[in-house]
């Protein structure tokens, strides 16, 4: 025989379950309490029948906030912005016409210290040192700096961080009731230095397309010379598995040149095939396999540190090419990766960039 | 485990084949193949091994599986004319007249993507200030293992280059220029192909050879226009250089204005808050669309006086409308002619 508190305790259970709806789900299903993520809702009962006209709108609402931006894709599908909202797990509720769909619990809002999705953000590759202060002596009485600019352009705050947003026990209370690291509506800022060639920051995706990055490395010592070379910031559907290809880069005695090449799931030690062919075409002219070195960690899908792999000059690398033009191919190990090459005049230290087009 | 998943996608596809309401998209491209196609109404199955689509008989040369009944498929080469569509067990069944190939070079806009060649000086080398001598150079190199189309409009009808690039093949295309503009080229490329051809274009100063490899320029691709561009910390510094902002817009039906604004680097009021500039077409001619509407103001210090000598600035340039556009700024030394690129990343 049960007791009361028990049978009492199975009804509850009982009766919740039979209240939970579950007309719909919601992916991801967790966002920043800042909002401005985008969701897309697979409806179980349709909108409309097959042959009927999709309504022009729905109301979407998360707990006690309404989404914003709801876009009805197909009768059974519909993507909706994540509105701000206090940490915790909300219904979500489909309203359009007469119909009213529910998930019970189908979203969460967390912030800094909580859990956080990856799949809301999009990576961006910083492919060099940022160091806009102290210049950085190198060769010919060259004097480095790098100057990194990040922008947000839209009318709300977009969240952008350097790799995992760790919280700092020290400046934040780490509750997760506060969003993750941000940049106001309409500011631009010049990044601090202590950025690591082939750190990756991330965007939130709700604000990423009007969210600019700009990186210009430049020779103080030589400023009535040249205004410096930009060199690319580089987002997440750029990254590919598939052979990154360098065309027209110059080989010869007058520069270096140099080749980066980044993993940016940099979850271990990899490798990557590099064949030089002539510009003409034909078999390889020379060909290496490099070791790229993990350097980072990765927490919940969030990468801080590329892996990576630097060769400072082909001409002295791979002495049997004659000075002239060449199409490097990188070849990833299975692996998201980018490469670029750049090359240094010896006398002027002036730069020019060859990246994947 | 996979046998059995097998015979399940089997068995779904006998029943999905009574059943299917199978859409193609597009319904026609070229006898070279190379085009991106759509079926979607297909069997949701997700986990089912290695999807196989036929055109006319000739097998996919790429399939790939985007799940919930949807896959995409590369076209093979085909003689022109109607062909039926199938799909292989566990997806559905065959598609009766679904796909026509057209005639190669025949422009279906909805399959080719875009291509801005910001600027090109073809095969030619133009005097610049200080004795400069300026060359430009494209390269294409085609990655996919199937060959794809560039269309590219000639519009000066000096040469008949192969809009077929082999897999593999490495093209010099210095031919996408024209006499009538340097700026603003436009090619198509097939978008089943366009992931996989690969671009370089460099310009540089030929009488400096020894000083400098020359400047990278971006080639930019359709889905890099938007209806804002933002360049950040850009230089003016007139007493050394000029600063020349260059914007450029694919498919506007006519001339229209833009919105430029500029504020100090770290943003603040506006420096400049111009909407009087207009972008107009590069050019006329070709066998197909060849030119962007383009404008430069290749001086801003001087026509923005209001913005030397407050160092770096923001320049903001905006259409207000759907119309998307893309930007840059070129800063050339009056010295070295070394050109700096700022572009939007």
């Amino acid at each position: 025989m049960m007791r009361p508190t028990l049978v009492l305790l199975a009804l509850l259970a009982i009766t919740t379950s039979a209240w939970a709806a579950n007309d719909l789900t919601v992916s991801p299903r967790l966002g920043t309490v800042l909002g401005n993520d985008t969701v897309t809702i697979h409806l179980n009962t349709p909108l409309v029948c097959p042959t009927c006209t999709l309504p022009t709108t729905a109301v979407v609402g998360f707990g006690d906030a309404r989404g914003r931006n709801v876009t009805i894709v197909d009768r059974n599908t519909i993507t909706v912005t994540t509105p701000s909202h206090q940490r915790g797990v909300v219904d979500v509720v489909v309203t359009s016409g007469s119909l009213t769909l529910t998930g019970t619990g189908q979203f969460s809002f967390s912030g800094w210290g909580g859990a956080i999705a990856r799949e809301n953000y999009e990576a961006v590759l910083i492919p060099i040192s940022v160091a806009p202060g102290t210049p950085i002596p190198g060769a010919n009485f060259s004097q480095w700096i790098s100057e990194l600019w990040v922008r947000n352009s839209a009318s709300r705050t977009v969240e952008y961080f350097l790799g995992f947003p760790q919280c700092n026990q020290l400046v934040n209370t780490c509750t997760g009731d506060s969003p993750f690291p941000s940049i106001l509506p309409m500011t631009s800022v010049a990044s601090a230095g202590g950025i690591t060639d082939g750190t990756l920051a991330y965007v939130q995706r709700g604000g990423s397309d009007t969210f600019s990055l700009s990186l210009r490395v430049r020779d103080v010592s030589r400023t009535n010379e040249n205004a410096g070379t930009d060199i690319p910031l580089v987002r997440e559907e750029e990254f590919r598995k598939t052979p990154i290809q360098l065309l027209n880069v110059p080989i010869d005695s007058l520069s270096r040149t140099s080749l980066r090449v980044y993993d940016t799931e940099g979850k271990a030690d990899t490798t990557a095939n590099v064949r030089i062919y002539a510009m003409t075409g034909g078999d390889p002219l020379a060909s290496t396999k490099l070791t790229l070195l993990k350097r980072g960690t990765v927490s919940s899908g969030f990468t801080t540190l590329a892996s990576y792999v630097f060769i400072s000059d082909l001409h002295t690398t791979f002495p049997q090419l004659a000075d002239g033009r060449y199409r490097v191919e990188v070849i990833p190990a299975n692996f998201l990766g980018w490469a670029f090459a750049s090359s240094t005049n010896n006398d002027t230290q002036l730069v020019t960039t060859v990246t994947p087009q | 485990m996979v046998r059995a998943t097998v015979f399940a996608c089997y068995l779904l596809s006998a029943i999905c084949c009574l059943a299917a309401d199978i859409t193609v998209t597009p319904k026609s491209g070229s006898e070279n193949g190379g085009d991106l196609v759509t079926l979607s109404g297909l069997t949701a199955c997700n986990d089912c091994p290695g999807p196989t689509v036929r055109f006319g008989g000739v097998f996919s040369p790429q399939v790939t599986n985007l799940g919930n009944g949807v896959l995409q498929a590369i076209t093979p080469p085909h003689v022109p004319g109607t062909v039926d569509v199938s799909v292989d067990p566990g997806f559905g069944g065959t598609v009766t007249n679904a796909f026509t190939y057209v005639t190669s070079g025949t422009l279906i806009s909805a399959n080719y993507e875009r291509i801005l060649i910001p600027l090109s000086l073809g095969s030619q080398q133009f005097p610049g200030a200080y004795g400069s001598l300026w060359a430009s150079e494209i390269w294409v190199y085609n990655g996919n293992p199937w060959a794809g189309e560039m269309l590219f409009g000639n519009p000066d009808a000096t040469c008949c280059p192969k809009t077929l690039i082999e897999a593999g093949e490495m093209r010099k295309a210095d031919y996408i220029a024209s006499s009538l503009t340097p700026f603003g080229i436009v090619a198509w490329v097939q978008k089943g192909s366009s992931r996989g051809m690969n671009f370089s274009l460099q310009v540089r100063d030929v009488s400096r050879a020894k000083l400098h490899s020359g400047t990278e320029m971006p080639v930019v691709h359709e889905s890099e226009f938007h209806d804002s561009i933002d360049l950040l910390n850009v230089p003016i510094e007139p007493s050394s250089s000029r600063t020349a902002l260059r914007v450029f817009n694919l498919d506007a039906p006519n001339q229209f204005p833009i919105r430029i604004v500029i504020t100090r680097a770290a943003g603040g009021d506006p420096l400049v808050d111009d909407n009087t500039v207009v972008l107009r077409i590069a050019g006329v001619g070709g066998t197909v669309p060849s030119f962007a509407r383009f404008v430069s103001l290749d001086d801003l210090a001087g026509r923005y006086p209001q913005i030397v000598g407050v160092g770096p600035v923001q320049i903001s340039v905006s259409t207000g409308t759907d119309a998307k556009v893309w930007a840059f700024a070129a800063v050339t030394n009056n010295a070295t002619q070394l050109i700096t690129t700022v572009l939007p990343h």
